[in-house]
């Protein structure tokens, strides 16, 4: 029996995989975006606000807020599919880790920064949309890169509500098949050719971020 | 029935879960990170082989879904001969996905004792055991704990994949009760609850540990 035997199967499950896992990553950039500025916020009960979303997102595994959104929820009359279930949870949980990445990119950025701003009378949106984000996105963007790919294996729980993505598929087609090694091999082959091009360009970018930098500290010097 | 009476009558039955939960924890914290340091020591190791093999088995146990790893070795095993209890099979395959992703941390924490340290060592014709005990382990220890901490807290969290081959563990407990009682949104609420009051203080004072810790450095 051929390795290969899963494959067109697994494939239709990796189409929900990577739906789960991009749209989720994507809603968490912005949703972290929200986050990270109402931790940054003047007011503490803002402020408080961020930070008790960050700390109880993260503090509670992805399987019970799986488990609430499917099976709870329609209790409280919102039904959701599966998928929007799956989409939901992850999105959500995605906004608390990234939010947490944004912030130590920010902190990694000297405070004398933002009073360079602030004493050239540069607003702070302006301040932080030219000087520092740009900074900070050295650190975030390896660290993001990172959690997209947790975020793909972490995508696989959504198998516990029913969603058809690739563990459910090897789950299925293992039994059927009677063939659960080869399966779950097939299975695991197909995240491991997933999350490893992916670290392999996210370093690759990283490394060019990091020659940029070096290449404009150089300029500066010969200038 | 009001809200003090439904956590008062469903709390104490996640209890027996959360014992399994932990237990299991303690299980795959014993075995995973005596190995996670034998892959991280593999992975500095002056012989190439060993170096390659190492890195191999870190990366495949920690490229794929823990949930993948855990169904190899439950679903998977047996089709080579290998039967396992739901218990056993969990504390396996989690303690390799956990080791494989600690090694990373023992191992940047080898890696930040300076070189000169070795060197010094090597001077004073001290031997590879030695060294170790004496000199290279009780200063990355310090650096080494608050990661290791936090990776212990996580894989708290992680222990509820045994969900899916019916590890008697917490959320087992919680989706049992919830589907006899009807009680999804009490059940998944508490049982989230308990993962995040052990969680979050967890989480709290690694960051304080790690804050102690680092000034000293």
């Amino acid at each position: 029996m051929s390795i290969f035997e899963f494959w067109p199967a697994l494939f239709r499950g990796l189409g929900y995989t990577l739906l789960v896992t991009l749209s989720s990553f994507a809603i968490g950039l912005i949703i972290a975006f929200v986050v990270t500025a109402a931790r940054r916020s003047r007011l503490r009960a803002i402020r408080f606000l961020g930070t008790a979303y960050v700390e109880i997102l993260r503090g509670i595994p992805p399987i019970p807020w799986l488990f609430l959104a499917y099976f709870a929820l329609p209790m409280v009359g919102l039904k959701l599919s599966p998928i929007q279930a799956g989409i939901a949870v992850f999105s959500l949980i995605a906004g608390a880790y990234l939010s947490e990445i944004y912030r130590s990119g920010l902190r990694s950025v000297p405070p004398g920064q933002m009073e360079a701003i602030d004493s050239l009378g540069l607003t702070r949106a302006v301040g932080y949309a030219k000087v520092i984000i740009p900074q900070a996105i050295r650190s975030v963007f390896p660290q993001s890169i990172a959690y997209l790919i947790g975020l793909l294996k972490d995508s696989a729980l959504v198998s516990m509500i029913g969603v058809q993505d690739i563990t459910t598929i090897a789950v299925v087609q293992g039994r059927n098949a009677g063939e659960n090694l080869t399966a779950f091999i097939s299975a695991a082959l197909m995240y491991l050719m997933i999350s490893i091009p992916v670290g392999l360009i996210g370093r690759n970018i990283e490394e060019r971020l990091k020659r940029r930098k070096r290449a404009k500290k150089k300029d500066r010097v010969t200038a | 029935m009001n809200a003090i009476e439904l956590v008062g009558q469903y709390l104490p039955m996640l209890l027996p879960g959360l014992w399994v939960s932990l237990q299991l924890l303690a299980m795959l914290v014993i075995i995973g990170t005596p190995l996670a340091f034998i892959l991280a020591s593999a992975q500095r190791s002056r012989y190439r082989t060993l170096r390659g093999l190492a890195i191999v088995f870190v990366e495949i146990a920690r490229g794929m879904p823990s949930l993948i790893l855990l169904y190899l070795v439950y679903f998977g095993l047996p089709t080579a001969g290998i039967n396992l209890e739901a218990y056993w099979a969990a504390v396996i395959a989690l303690s390799l996905n956990y080791a494989g992703y600690v090694s990373q941390t023992i191992k940047a924490g080898l890696e930040s004792i300076p070189q000169g340290q070795f060197e010094a060592a090597d001077s004073l014709a001290l031997g590879r055991w030695t060294q170790l005990k004496y000199v290279i382990l009780p200063q990355s220890f310090k650096i080494i704990t608050p990661p290791l901490l936090s990776w212990i807290i996580v894989y708290f969290q992680t222990t509820s994949v045994g969900f899916a081959i019916a590890v008697p563990e917490m959320m087992s407990v919680a989706y049992s009760v919830a589907a006899a009682n009807f009680q999804y949104l009490t059940m998944f609420l508490l049982s989230g609850l308990i993962y995040a009051v052990i969680s979050i203080p967890g989480s709290q004072a690694v960051s304080w540990l790690e804050n102690r810790t680092k000034p000293s450095h």
